[in-house]
């Protein structure tokens, strides 16, 4: 099936695209997985074609194939599906461009700033007094969202694998490292008021 | 090796293809949504309102009266239906620009009866907060 699905350049016709689309707001997963399989590369040659970085892409086709998912009630059947994808995978371009900007002019990566010693043992003093300070800090984080950060940020899974690690679904897995993330910068931001 | 994350989040979400309503067409919604405003507002007009010291104050000028009252209906009514066009993915953006011409004929009508006075009254007719 898929291989009559798109044309030589990969990019499916769209009408079968609205197709798709109407049979996956109808509860058709296959269908759906259809559509969003087929679509991704429309997705990530607009996303590349907007940021010019490969890496951005895939987080901005990432970010879209959620914000799909979040607004699939929206698309009219029978309407051309391009232009409301594109609309989509064009706001999340440019939230990520926006990120990268807020990034690059207030976060410096310097890995060494956490080590005292170049020995590790001799940084188990600071290191205790680290885990005290991240104790601290994460008290008001609820166990779901501790959950969430723990499995995809510290122990780099896959929001798929951490959703079935953790029974929690992958869009409540997102919105949990959100707000923990979010928390964590306030909890920061008391901790240096500077 | 696992798959890749795009993989992984397609798999997830189509998992997750509950059966969803489509929204119905932003025109369809528009006007149902004039519909119910229409409604209020006559009532309001009924119940509140009192149409004949309205039209006693725009005695004689009752076409100027109907040409602004029609713009300025116009750009409330564009303005609503763009939000709702606005609202869905993918359509035009010319939607943002579509009450200003009217929004524009409204402003000005409004501005001629302060230009009139200004030539019935010289400059005295431009005081703040005086109305004549």
């Amino acid at each position: 099936v898929e291989g009559g699905l798109t044309n030589r350049d990969g990019i499916a016709p769209d009408q079968l695209w609205g197709n798709l689309l109407a049979a996956a707001q109808a509860g058709d997963a296959e269908a759906y997985r259809l559509f969003l399989t087929s679509v991704t590369p429309f997705l990530r040659a607009l996303a590349r074609r907007r940021t010019g970085s490969d890496d951005l892409a895939d987080d901005i086709v990432q970010d879209a194939l959620l914000t799909i998912h979040r607004v699939r009630h929206t698309y009219e059947a029978g309407r051309p599906v391009k232009p409301w994808l594109a609309a989509i995978a064009t706001r999340r371009a440019i939230d990520a461009l926006r990120r990268r900007g807020r990034q690059s002019g207030r976060e410096v990566h310097d890995a060494h700033a956490y080590e005292t010693y170049a020995d590790p043992l001799a940084n188990k003093e600071s290191s205790e007094e680290a885990a005290r300070v991240v104790a601290q800090m994460t008290g008001n984080l609820s166990p779901g969202q501790k959950q969430a950060l723990e499995l995809v940020k510290v122990k780099e899974m896959s929001l798929a694998e951490a959703s079935a690690a953790s029974g929690q679904t992958v869009a409540s897995l997102k919105v949990n490292i959100h707000r923990a993330i979010k928390k964590l910068r306030l909890n920061f931001a008391r901790e240096r008021p500077e | 090796m696992s798959a890749p994350p795009i993989d992984d989040l397609i798999a997830a979400l189509a998992a997750d293809a509950r059966p969803v309503r489509p929204l119905r067409s932003p025109l369809g919604r528009a006007l149902a949504a004039l519909a119910v405003i229409a409604l209020g507002s006559l009532i309001a007009i009924a119940w509140f309102g009192d149409v004949r010291q309205l039209l006693g104050r725009y005695a004689g000028r009752e076409l100027l009266m109907a040409v602004e009252m029609a713009a300025m209906l116009t750009t409330g009514v564009l303005a609503l239906m763009g939000a709702f066009f606005l609202s869905i993915p993918g359509r035009s953006r010319a939607w943002l620009l579509a009450p200003l011409p009217t929004l524009v004929a409204w402003l000005l009508l409004s501005g001629l009866g302060c230009y009139d006075d200004l030539l019935r009254t010289g400059s005295s007719g431009l005081k703040f907060g005086h109305s004549l």
